[in-house]
């Protein structure tokens, strides 16, 4: 599964298919997640704020594909902050897409109050559960992990969703994690610093 | 962003990156309104300028506010144009650290927390008065102000730990209303003089050189607290060297001519010579009461409702404008982390949002044990307490603003960096001298009256403190230091996650799968010690 549905699954309330995040935080989660996975694919790498694209052959992966496509083709040398708003404001939509492809969710619409809402509940729960309870365990544990659940775990950290996932976490898994986010390789460390700086900006003007 | 699905490779236009955050940004009207919504005019119009009239017995109020906004409009260029350079724009405590020194800055987020917290509890003291000829008309109730207060405290807490602005449309069209009900008020006033003439004597310039008008121009400030969030959006406006400053002059204009003519017009309707003993009387009940005689009962009771309504928001706005504070802060760890964690679900600032609500029900339950003046003691004395406060981070911060571009000019006009700038700074100065030589008359208290000097000294204590801490965080923790100011882009910024490292990512490439042994080791190193 690639990263950002990871985070998606992570972010999600099982139950009612409704995310744990608020709508701008969950999209400036699953934007770090996409650029993540252009990083570990070594599509491009992340320097301070800007973000340089190595590889131009697209990846595998149609959506990856299309986000190396906004990267490759605009003109205008944005920074990583601009870019991670930008894929925020659809990333929700994209990424669960991508899941309801792989049969991992499927789309539907509630009526609440006065407006309808689209909810992406998990096909299996076992399954959406999982990417979650290896997250726990591994770090309760101190098992060695890799980069790309280390990264997602930072993501967990950038959004404020860590409280919810680690609550059961002793101290210790808590340090271990500090540990891991602070060795993780410079190009994704940067972008979950900026996903972090992102939705603390987000929480400051109110705007989440 | 292209709508077609998500296949296949999606060749971007060029430009349409900025075309879709286009989108996304705030325009004037939305800046303008989320600005008023914590100058809430009929809070300010009920609330503030009959306590004025009653408590100082001055008439130059409408001047005032007409002086007050013309300098904070001067004021505004050199705080837009510095707004362009730094991080956590909307914050004063950010323009002073960056501008005039860390230490400082801590200080001054410090005094900021205060006046911010004296002006949103100060709120509480006030809205008894407002709901209960509501509640009278009913439902024939008839309450203690502090069960009101608490009721309130509660809407608050509760919307404030969701992260609910009242939504923009919402708050627009009661902004509107409100205005609009000032208008007639006032137009009635005007249209109903005592003694059969309208008196001009409330504009007469010479009422600016009365005994105590220090307190008037402080009055004039607090009418304004909340001009200064237009800032925080710099970077989410869709012109930002547009948007702000004029959405920010927009705000002070509409504020200044409202204000003035309301308060003119209540003078006009009582008379110059009776409006200081009315008002006295009648307190916040003042406008409405005059409404009713002019208009009849149904506006009185309208304007009821939107006085209320208007309260409630600028409650939230001030809660709100306090918890961001303090998680802003968090971030920066100047105060503990726990500070700059969010409500994963809400996004909203909790630790700031609960503690805020902790003194808030600290203060309606201490006010109402000791059988304090929930009106004089608690809104006004709050809400000049904190005007004061809030004139003092702005004069601060004039001076922050000539220094940052007296050491580089950043490409600013001489008129934004210097000229403006320092037209402001003493304009404010001299508000900021007389506002404290005329603290007495503001509160209304004798001259030899604790609360006189204890309010300046108060803020003087909170401010050394926070230069105090600020230096001991220099000395103890330079990398928490570097970060103050900076919001959420401080390089200790969060929990568990510093600022990325600069130098070796370009050259190392994105390899993460060869680099994730090195951290198998750690790892297995780790649990091996914790098996230890």
């Amino acid at each position: 599964m690639r990263l950002a549905d990871e985070f998606f699954l992570l972010a999600l309330d099982d139950r009612s298919g409704r995310s744990m995040l608020s709508p701008r935080v969950l999209g400036l989660g699953l934007a770090g997640g996409l650029l993540a996975e252009l990083v570990l694919d070594r599509k491009i790498t992340v320097h301070e704020d800007q973000i340089i694209v190595g590889d131009r052959q697209p990846p595998a992966d149609p959506l990856s594909q299309r986000v190396l496509g906004y990267l490759v083709n605009e003109l205008t040398a944005y920074d990583v902050r601009t870019w991670l708003v930008y894929l925020a404001q659809e990333a929700r939509e994209q990424v669960a897409g991508r899941l309801r492809r792989a049969g991992r969710v499927r789309q539907e619409q509630v009526r609440r109050l006065w407006r309808t809402e689209v909810v992406y509940p998990p096909t299996d729960l076992n399954a959406a559960a999982l990417p979650r309870a290896r997250l726990v365990h591994a770090l309760n544990r101190r098992l060695p992990m890799q980069w790309p659940e280390v990264t997602l775990a930072g993501l967990t950290v950038a959004t404020g969703l860590d409280s919810h996932l680690l609550y059961t976490a002793d101290d210790a898994a808590k340090e271990y994690l500090r540990h891991l986010i602070t060795h993780l390789p410079s190009s994704v460390h940067a972008l979950v610093w900026h996903v972090h700086a992102a939705v603390g900006d987000a929480v400051i003007t109110g705007r989440t | 962003m292209s709508s077609s699905p998500a296949t296949g490779a999606a060749p971007a236009r060029p430009g349409s990156v900025s075309t879709a955050l286009a989108a996304d940004r705030l325009g004037v009207p939305a800046v303008v309104f989320f600005v008023m919504s914590a100058a809430t005019p009929l809070t300010v119009v009920a609330g503030v300028i009959t306590l004025a009239f009653a408590i100082t017995g001055l008439l130059a109020l409408p001047l005032a506010f007409l002086l007050i906004g013309a300098l904070l409009a001067l004021f505004g260029v050199g705080y837009v144009a510095m707004s362009r350079h730094i991080a956590n724009a909307g914050a004063f405590y950010a323009y002073i650290s960056q501008g005039i020194g860390r230490p400082v800055g801590v200080g001054a987020a410090w005094v900021a927390l205060l006046a911010y917290n004296l002006l949103q509890v100060g709120l509480y003291g006030v809205i008894g008065a407002a709901a209960a000829p509501l509640l009278e008309l009913w439902l024939g109730l008839s309450l203690p102000w502090w069960v009101i207060a608490l009721v309130a405290w509660l809407i608050v807490g509760i919307l404030g730990l969701q992260q609910v602005d009242i939504n923009g449309r919402v708050l627009a069209v009661l902004l509107c209303a409100e205005v609009a009900v000032i208008l007639v008020f006032s137009l009635a006033s005007l249209a109903n003089p005592a003694d059969g003439a309208v008196s001009f004597a409330t504009l007469d310039p010479s009422g600016l050189f009365a005994a105590g008008i220090g307190a008037l121009l402080a009055l004039g400030v607090l009418g304004f607290v909340g001009f200064e969030a237009a800032t925080v959006f710099s970077e989410e406006t869709k012109h930002p060297r547009r948007t702000v400053p004029i959405a920010m002059y927009t705000a002070i204009g509409i504020i200044a001519l409202v204000y003035a003519l309301a308060s003119w017009a209540m003078s006009v309707a009582v008379g110059p010579d009776e409006i200081a003993t009315v008002a006295g009387e009648e307190e916040v009940d003042l406008i409405f009461n005059l409404a009713a005689s002019h208009l009849g009962g149904v506006f009185a009771d309208i304007g009821y409702g939107l006085f209320l309504t208007s309260l409630l928001a600028a409650m939230i706005a001030f809660h709100n404008i306090t918890a961001r504070y303090a998680f802003a802060l968090g971030r920066e760890r100047v105060l503990p982390a726990v500070f700059g964690r969010t409500s994963a679900r809400s996004g909203s600032p909790k630790v700031g949002s609960l503690v805020q609500s902790a003194i808030g029900v600290a203060v309606i339950l201490g006010y109402a044990i000791a059988g304090w003046d929930p009106l004089v003691q608690l809104f006004f004395w709050g809400g000049t307490s904190g005007g004061l406060g809030v004139l003092t981070l702005i004069t601060l911060t004039a001076v922050a603003v000539l220094w940052f571009f007296f050491r580089d000019a950043r490409g600013e006009n001489l008129w934004r960096r210097a000229v403006a700038p320092v037209l402001a700074l003493l304009g404010l100065l001299v508000v900021l001298g007389l506002a404290l030589a005329h603290f007495d008359v503001l509160l209304g208290v004798p001259a030899d009256h604790p609360l006189r000097w204890g309010v300046p000294t108060g803020y003087l204590v909170v401010a050394l403190l926070g230069i105090g801490w600020g230096m001991l965080l220099r000395r103890t923790r330079p990398q928490v230091y570097a970060g103050i100011g900076l919001g959420a882009r401080a390089v200790t910024s969060g929990v568990t996650i510093s600022a990325p490292r600069t130098g070796s990512a370009a050259a190392s490439g994105a390899a993460p799968a060869g680099e994730a042994t090195g951290v198998r080791d750690e790892a297995e190193a780790e649990r091996q010690e914790v098996r230890q």
